[in-house]
């Protein structure tokens, strides 16, 4: 091999490696939707559109197979990403919400930008409501948690993102506590 | 004749016959020496109390020259033998009768030798009675007016001279003595001496000592001045050495006052050596000496106004010495400055200081000052001092791999009294001092003392530190003890008996106030007590790292304790720590208290030798206040927490025991520990845990409902009764744990009264075998190895829950390490049939890695009660099937195999049936379902749907159930055209169909009309397709034909068709499609048919 062709070996066997080496794996992340999603739902935990749900009044074993006769409740939901664990999860935020309301109004729960939440000071307040706060705030977060996931599922968003989908949330959370 | 005359002559007379006489005696004894030799050996015999011998005695008269040999004086009693070969005595008389002079003109001794015995003494010179009788004395008279009347010497030779004397083990040597008085009247003299002890190893030696007089000698001289001087002075002794030192010194003797003036002493030597005990420091110093003085040999009185002693640089003297050697009159030595290095002088020593503390070093001086006084006769140590030792910014430091020292010392040591015990007043301050042991740094701040007394006891009026500091740590992490003050104004300390005493030392610190210790030090026991108000234990805690980073912590305190400790190693230690509204909140807020009220009594006693044991006891009373710890909340004023307890911790083996160590949570629960914890690695640490029977019913409350009523609201409607008790053995050896014993719950029930679940009769006979650690090591355990298991047992006399008939449960339990399971199966009794639940296996029961296995077998279960309710109208069918296993494992329920229901006149097959997220809020079924040879007859028949004929088929893949409702599936269903089953649709399920499908009713316009009129319509075939994904609905016909989609597919001339108009996009949300299917199962208003 002449000196001028091992050169050019070598300049195409870079190039090549440029090339592969540029090569990313993007996994797509809806952002827009799922701020769009998570505005939805934060607001409706939030009341600040529609009201609760109401309860449903069937027999017990009606209940259990409303597979076959569904209910009302989510029938009147909005949102643009629902399905009944999403809209479930909704029902026990709201829930959780308007027993939490009294702390979020002394500012004794803080939003995180991880989309959960912390207690954040509880002066003033007796051990015995600590430890109500501190159970509400756990099922928050565990209902949050299982509400990201879903989110995630339904929008076709890969589980190791649920991270993200919590990010959004947060904002949503946040912004929602300020007003 | 006058008398005088006559007396006179008398005189004369006896003169004249004294003068003959003596003439006579000397004529005589110059003719026969021999006999003057005897009266020569008679009268110094008698003279000096010796037997004195001359061997012979010559002379001669011009000149006069007396010569004698063989001189021996032996005095017995005194043990001297003096020997003199050979004297020669040149003399003559001058002068007048009257002042006569008898001169010796030149006197020469040879090589005399003196022998002492240990009993030595001068020879005893004889003296003349007080009053000599009258004829003596005219004797005397005329042998001084005739003869001589006085003495002098011209010239003296003395030569090789030896004196030798032993006193017990001292032997002197004195050689080579010689003196010469020369012409010139200079006396000159010199000798060699030595004095060795073999025993004591002393031997000194001067070789060369001289002593010359500084001018001619002449009797009638006042003073005489002269000068000693020695050279090559050795002196060597076990403590130390001197060589090659040397004397000089100038004298003046006042003849008249018989004073010597000693214008100058001086010794001096380049190497003194000291040495004490075996060890040798080879270094040496200089010595120098030097003194002005004078001794009155009258009154036997030295005055040295001078004297200089420096000790190379170790010892510094200036003062001066008063010495009487007679009377009452006392001695002194006044110290006008001693400087003494400490440092050089312990290092002079190294029995007091051995060579690990080389590293020490004393900057500055000892300044002493003052003066010694006492009789000559006194021992030394009987003198009365006053004496004053100063210490100014003295620097001394130790500085070790382990161990740095550094202070600054001033003060002042005052001594009075005799010096073997004087009284000491001490006052002292060391600033600037500091420590570090190890990690452990020492700010000593200002440390003053102040002890007045006589050794052996001395009170301490004062005892204070300030601004002293402690800093170290503990793996990495800083700690600091800052301001600490220490203060006693009282205390004693005997150094004879070894006892301190200090009755009242107050302390504080940064982190530590208003604490009193009383402290007592003895020969064989020391004690020390303690006690404080307000003490600030939370910040001592703090400082020494006990409560952990970022925790608030208040709280008021007292503390009281005492603790001895005796020579033989044994302690005893009784204490009290009361603490009073003791508030905390953890930095994560996860644990916090309020107004906590707790009294802790430890008591102590036993042996801390190697080998010893402590035993003790310890109470621990909390009754006042709240804890919260995450969710965990307890009200100490309703349910107070006692701890109490016996242990003993025995040294050698590191093992701790516990006896009955009880924990009290009010009337909830009791928890007694016995046990052995153990550092030991061949031995196990083993512990006893019992709960005494207790009420179940508010421990679940207080420690499950109440925590977790928000996470699953189901508990709020859960009681749970009946009585709990456990007994258990944990044992631990290195990071593997093992747990095993059995607990009960007895009497016991579980209801739920929303749910219609009522668990009554309970009793559990629970066993208990759990191993934990290391995973890797987790199958060396010996327990996981052990063969054997244990029993246990289910009984429940009634279960009642939904679907179900009331029965009971009665299942033996068998319990391996992490793995218990029932031994049988259960049968669960049904309306109509039975669900035979296998052996259940719980595997890792007590970690987040629980997997529980079983299978299910339903064996003609009616389905009648399970549908009731659910369909419209009455059905009958029987399910049966097999799941075999059924799993649960990471909040997942698993199935595998599948249930077969008869129904509808078909046949369902269920498979795939799971839970997934189970237990949680929002639990998802899951399964599929295949169905074959439905009559649609009895499906629809009865219902607002409308009545369809026909046989249908179908399967739904993927169907999931959330929250009661669909969440997703793929759903697939057409009718199956048989022979002997008529295929028909009702005018209303047409309509229906077509509105679910999401099109106009076909029943509008003429032909429409027209068909309306029939009831029922022949249709060959209906097909339709759905799918739910995501809350979105698409549903589609089944049947293509020509490009169109038909969900129903006429069977005849007066058959309708429903097609699918937009087949790509009909999709709707669920939630319209439900509203659908409402409109259409509650719509009972009649259908308008059109083409």
């Amino acid at each position: 091999m002449k000196k001028g062709q091992k050169w050019i070996g070598i300049f195409l066997f870079g190039l090549a490696a440029c090339i592969y080496a540029c090569v990313t794996v993007n996994i797509y992340f809806p952002a827009e939707k799922v701020e769009s999603v998570a505005s939805e739902i934060v607001k409706d935990v939030r009341g600040e559109k529609g009201s609760p749900s109401t309860q449903d009044k069937s027999s017990r074993l009606r209940k259990r197979f409303q597979v076959f006769s569904p209910s009302s409740a989510w029938a009147q939901d909005m949102t643009t990403v629902s399905n009944p664990t999403i809209r479930a999860l909704k029902d026990k935020l709201r829930n959780n919400y308007r027993q939490m309301k009294p702390f979020y109004d002394k500012g004794m729960v803080k939003e995180g930008n991880d989309g959960y939440i912390t207690v954040n000071q509880t002066d003033g307040l007796s051990l015995k409501d600590r430890r109500e706060l501190n159970s509400l705030v756990d099922a928050e977060n565990q209902h949050r948690r299982q509400l990201y996931g879903e989110v995630a599922r339904a929008l076709n968003i890969d589980s190791s993102q649920t991270n993200k989908v919590a990010e959004v949330f947060a904002k949503e959370w946040q912004k929602s506590a300020r007003q | 004749m006058k008398k005088r005359l006559k007396i006179f002559f008398i005189l004369s007379l006896f003169a004249l016959i004294g003068v003959a006489i003596l003439s006579g005696l000397a004529f005589y004894y110059y003719s026969n020496p021999s006999k003057l030799k005897r009266i020569v050996e008679n009268a110094v015999s008698d003279y000096t109390g010796t037997e004195c011998s001359v061997k012979e005695i010559s002379f001669s008269q011009k000149p006069l020259i007396i010569l004698a040999r063989g001189i021996e004086l032996v005095g017995r009693a005194q043990g001297l033998y003096l020997e003199i070969p050979e004297i020669s005595l040149f003399i003559s008389i001058r002068g007048g009768f009257g002042r006569r002079t008898l001169i010796f003109e030149d006197l020469q001794a040879k090589g005399f030798i003196l022998n002492m015995a240990e009993r030595w003494d001068l020879p005893q010179i004889a003296k003349g009675s007080e009053k000599l009788s009258f004829l003596r004395r005219i004797l005397g008279g005329l042998f001084k007016f005739f003869l001589f009347n006085d003495i002098r010497l011209t010239k003296l030779g003395l030569t090789d001279g030896h004196v030798n004397g032993r006193w017990g083990h001292l032997t002197v040597s004195v050689t080579g003595i010689h003196a010469n008085l020369t012409s010139e009247r200079t006396l000159k003299a010199g000798c060699a001496i030595r004095l060795r002890s073999i025993p004591d190893e002393i031997d000194f030696e001067i070789p060369r000592l001289e002593w010359i007089t500084d001018h001619p000698i002449n009797p009638d001289d006042e003073t005489i001045r002269a000068t000693l001087k020695g050279e090559e002075i050795a002196f060597e002794t076990s403590q130390g050495k001197v060589s090659s030192a040397t004397l000089e010194t100038k004298m003046l003797y006042h003849r008249a006052e018989k004073i010597l003036d000693f214008e100058s002493f001086t010794i001096l030597s380049d190497a003194v050596m000291l040495q004490l005990g075996k060890e040798t420091r080879p270094s040496s110093f200089p010595f120098l000496l030097e003194a002005k003085a004078g001794i009155s040999l009258e009154n036997t009185k030295v005055a040295a106004p001078f004297v200089h002693v420096a000790l190379g640089g170790i010892a510094d003297f200036k003062g001066e010495f008063h010495g009487n050697f007679t009377g009452r009159q006392k001695s002194s030595i006044t110290v006008a400055e001693l400087k003494i290095f400490p440092e050089k002088v312990l290092r002079m020593f190294p029995s007091l200081m051995p060579e690990s503390l080389d590293a020490f070093v004393s900057t500055g001086s000892l300044y002493i000052s003052g003066r010694v006084s006492g009789n000559m006769d006194q021992q030394f140590g009987q003198w009365d001092c006053d004496l004053a030792i100063r210490l100014r910014e003295n620097k001394i430091s130790f500085e070790s791999p382990v161990v740095r020292i550094h202070t600054s010392v001033t003060g002042e040591v005052k001594l009075r009294g005799p010096l073997s015990g004087p009284e000491l007043h001490l006052d002292t301050t060391l600033d600037e001092g500091g420590a570090r042991i190890g990690e452990i740094e020492i700010d000593t701040g200002k440390l003053g003392l102040s002890v007045t007394g006589a050794y052996p006891a001395f009170r301490i009026s004062e005892l204070s530190l300030q601004k002293g500091a402690a800093k170290w740590k503990i793996k990495g992490r800083p700690f600091f003890l800052e301001e600490i003050e220490a203060r006693t104004r009282s205390g004693s300390l005997d150094m004879k008996r070894k006892t301190l005493h200090l009755p009242e030392l107050a302390l504080s610190a940064s982190t530590l106030k208003n604490l009193v210790f009383s402290v007592k030090m003895e020969e064989k026991a020391f004690s020390l007590a303690a006690r404080g108000e307000n003490v600030h234990v939370v910040e001592f805690g703090r400082a020494m790292g006990l409560i952990p980073r970022g925790w608030k912590m208040k709280a008021q305190d007292s503390l009281e304790g005492r603790a001895l400790f005796r020579e033989d190693g044994r302690l005893t230690f009784s204490g009290r720590l009361m603490v009073q509204d003791l508030s905390f909140e953890s930095e994560d807020g996860d644990m916090a208290g309020e107004k906590i009220s707790f009294v802790l009594e430890p008591d102590l006693e036993g042996n801390l030798e190697p080998e010893g044991r402590l035993a003790g006891a310890m109470s621990l009373s909390a009754g006042k206040g709240e804890i919260l710890y995450d969710q965990f909340y307890l009200d100490l004023n309703k349910q107070p927490v006692t701890v109490e307890g016996k242990g003993d911790y025995e040294t050698a083996l590191g093992s701790l025991n516990l006896t009955n160590f009880g924990f009290h949570l009010g009337d909830l629960a009791t928890l007694s520990v016995n046990g052995t914890l153990t550092r030991n690695e061949l031995e196990n640490s083993r512990f006893s845990l019992r709960v005494p029977r207790v009420p179940l019913a508010p421990i679940f409350e207080r420690f499950v409902v109440e925590p977790y009523k928000h996470q699953n609201p189901f508990l709020t409607e859960l009681r749970l009764e009946g009585f709990f008790s456990a007994d258990l053995e944990l044992s631990v050896k290195d990071t593997l744990w093992t747990i095993k014993g059995r607990s009960l719950w007895e009497e016991g029930q579980a209801t739920a009264k929303k749910q219609n679940i009522a668990l009554k009769g309970i009793q559990l006979d629970l066993p208990i075998w759990y191993t934990g650690g290391k995973e890797s090591a987790v199958g060396e355990l010996p327990s996981l190895q052990a063969p054997g298991e244990l029993r246990g047992n289910l009984f429940i006399h009634s279960i009642q829950i939904p679907f179900l008939p009331a029965q009971s449960i009665d299942t033996p339990l068998r319990v391996k390490p992490n793995r218990f399971e029932t031994l049988s199966p259960i049968d669960i009794m049904t309306g109509g049939g039975q669900i035979e639940m296998g052996t259940i296996l719980f595997k890792e029961p007590f970690s987040g890695k629980l997997d529980i296995k079983t299978l299910l077998t339903l064996e003609q279960i009616d389905l009648k009660p399970w549908l009731y309710g659910i369909w419209p109208t009455p059905l009958e069918g029987t399910a049966d099937g097999k799941l075999d296993p059924v799993r649960w494992q990471a909040d997942r329920l698993t199935t595998n195999g599948q249930v077969t229901a008869d129904l509808f006149g078909g046949r369902l097959v269920l498979s795939n049936i799971g839970v997934k997220r189970f237990p949680s809020l929002t639990p998802v079924v899951t399964l599929d379902a295949v169905w074959t040879d439905f009559d649609l007859a009895l499906i629809t028949g009865g219902t607002a749907f409308g009545k369809v004929e026909g046989t249908l088929k179908g399967h739904v893949k993927g169907l999931e159930i959330a929250d009661r409702q669909p969440q997703a599936f793929h759903l697939f269903m057409e009718t199956v055209a048989k022979n002997d089953t008529p295929q028909k649709i009702s005018v209303q399920a047409v309509d229906n169909i077509a509105r679910i499908g999401g099109g106009a009713s076909p029943f509008s316009g003429l032909t429409g009309a027209f068909l309306s009129l029939f009831k029922e319509l022949p249709y060959e075939k209906i097909g339709i397709s759905a799918v739910l994904e995501n809350d979105m609905f698409r549903i589609n016909g089944t049947i293509k034909e020509k490009g169109k989609e038909y969900m129903i597919k006429k069977g005849g001339f007066s058959g309708v068709d429903v097609i699918i108009g937009n087949p790509g996009s009909n999709t709707i949300s669920f939630k319209d499609m439900v509203r659908r299917i409402k409109r259409v199962t509650e719509s009972r208003e009649d259908t308008v048919i059109n083409e």
